[in-house]
């Protein structure tokens, strides 16, 4: 079949077969080579559509096709990823790299002083020999206090700025009336 | 008729078995709190204080010129596992009051998170302080005539 194909393009084209190629043909196709368009009719075809589209006549957006054409057939540039900037081309970096092993060195200087230095011979303060419960105030009385004083044998707060019980009230009574009201 | 006394019953059961199932209501020990009035003169005070109350009131005189000290009320409550109790010493008065509730027992005592109240107003409040045996907490509270009064609160056992 591709034998025929080749053969009808070429007879088509114009080329001259030789007498076994056509004789094939005959025999393959049969009444089928007949209907095919004859080498005269395309030739004719030819003639009749220049002559029908003018040869100065612009090609529509050949712009546009020409500029897509030379795209694809210009090459590529190959780019480097944008994340792997030598060092070499950007001097910004290089002075930045610089920068930072220096500050790393000048810890690195510190940190190993520290280290050398022999320690001071004082003790560190020591932590308070007694637990320290300082109370939380619920009072907006800004002059309200109540300070935690340890003590060996007792715990002591000292709570200053509380209102004072007035003098008119009689505790001493206020307790004996009900200890009095237990006793009955 | 029949009805209504069963759900009174059934009420009661299970008022009186959720007490005894909650171990929170345990007493784990006893608490108690003394007014003592102190002051520098002697016109209403006394040296009268008990020989249990466990007071080392050596260098308050040069500290805070109490001389003379007077026993006012006391009160003694419960310590509840989970649950948190009043002192309340004077009891005809809302003048001064403590809540205090357990949080956790210590090899000697309890640690014990303490509010002071003032008529009914909280003052302010300790928590995790250690209460032992013998070790008391004063706490130097309001002004009243011509001294001050102290609130002392000790472990008893």
């Amino acid at each position: 079949m591709n034998d025929n194909k080749e053969l009808i393009v070429r007879w088509q084209d114009g080329e001259l077969l030789t007498e076994a190629e056509i004789q094939h043909l005959e025999q393959t196709l049969g009444e089928e080579l007949h209907q095919l368009p004859t080498p005269e009719n395309l030739s004719s075809l030819q003639s009749q559509l220049r002559e029908a589209y003018p040869a100065d006549a612009d090609i529509p957006n050949a712009d546009l096709f020409q500029r897509s054409l030379m795209e694809q057939l210009a090459p590529r540039e190959v780019t480097p990823p944008s994340n792997v900037i030598p060092i070499s081309s950007s001097p910004k970096y290089f002075w930045w790299a610089i920068g930072s092993s220096m500050a790393a060195c000048f810890m690195l200087g510190i940190i190993l002083t520290n280290l050398m230095t022999p320690r001071a011979t004082t003790p560190v303060a020591q932590a308070p020999a007694y637990p320290v419960y300082q109370p939380v105030i619920y009072s907006a009385n800004k002059n309200l206090s109540a300070d935690y004083q340890p003590a060996s044998q007792q715990h002591i707060i000292v709570v200053e700025g509380l209102e004072a019980i007035p003098d008119e009230v009689d505790l001493f009574k206020l307790a004996e009336s009900q200890n009095t009201q237990n006793e009955y | 008729m029949n009805i209504k006394l069963l759900s009174i019953l059934l009420l009661l059961t299970l008022h009186l078995g959720a007490n005894t199932l909650d171990p929170g209501k345990e007493v784990v020990g006893k608490l108690s709190g003394t007014i003592i009035y102190a002051s520098e003169t002697a016109n209403q005070a006394a040296n009268n204080l008990p020989e249990e109350q466990h007071l080392d009131t050596s260098g308050w005189e040069q500290k805070w010129g109490f001389k003379h000290y007077r026993r006012i009320g006391n009160d003694t409550q419960a310590i509840y596992r989970s649950y948190e109790n009043w002192l309340k010493p004077i009891k005809g008065s809302d003048q001064i009051m403590l809540s205090y509730s357990v949080v956790k027992p210590t090899d000697d005592g309890y640690e014990i998170d303490l509010s002071f109240w003032q008529e009914q107003r909280k003052v302010f409040r300790t928590t995790s302080l250690i209460l032992e045996e013998k070790k008391p907490l004063i706490i130097l509270g309001p002004k009243w005539r011509d001294g001050q009064l102290l609130f002392a609160i000790e472990l008893k056992d």
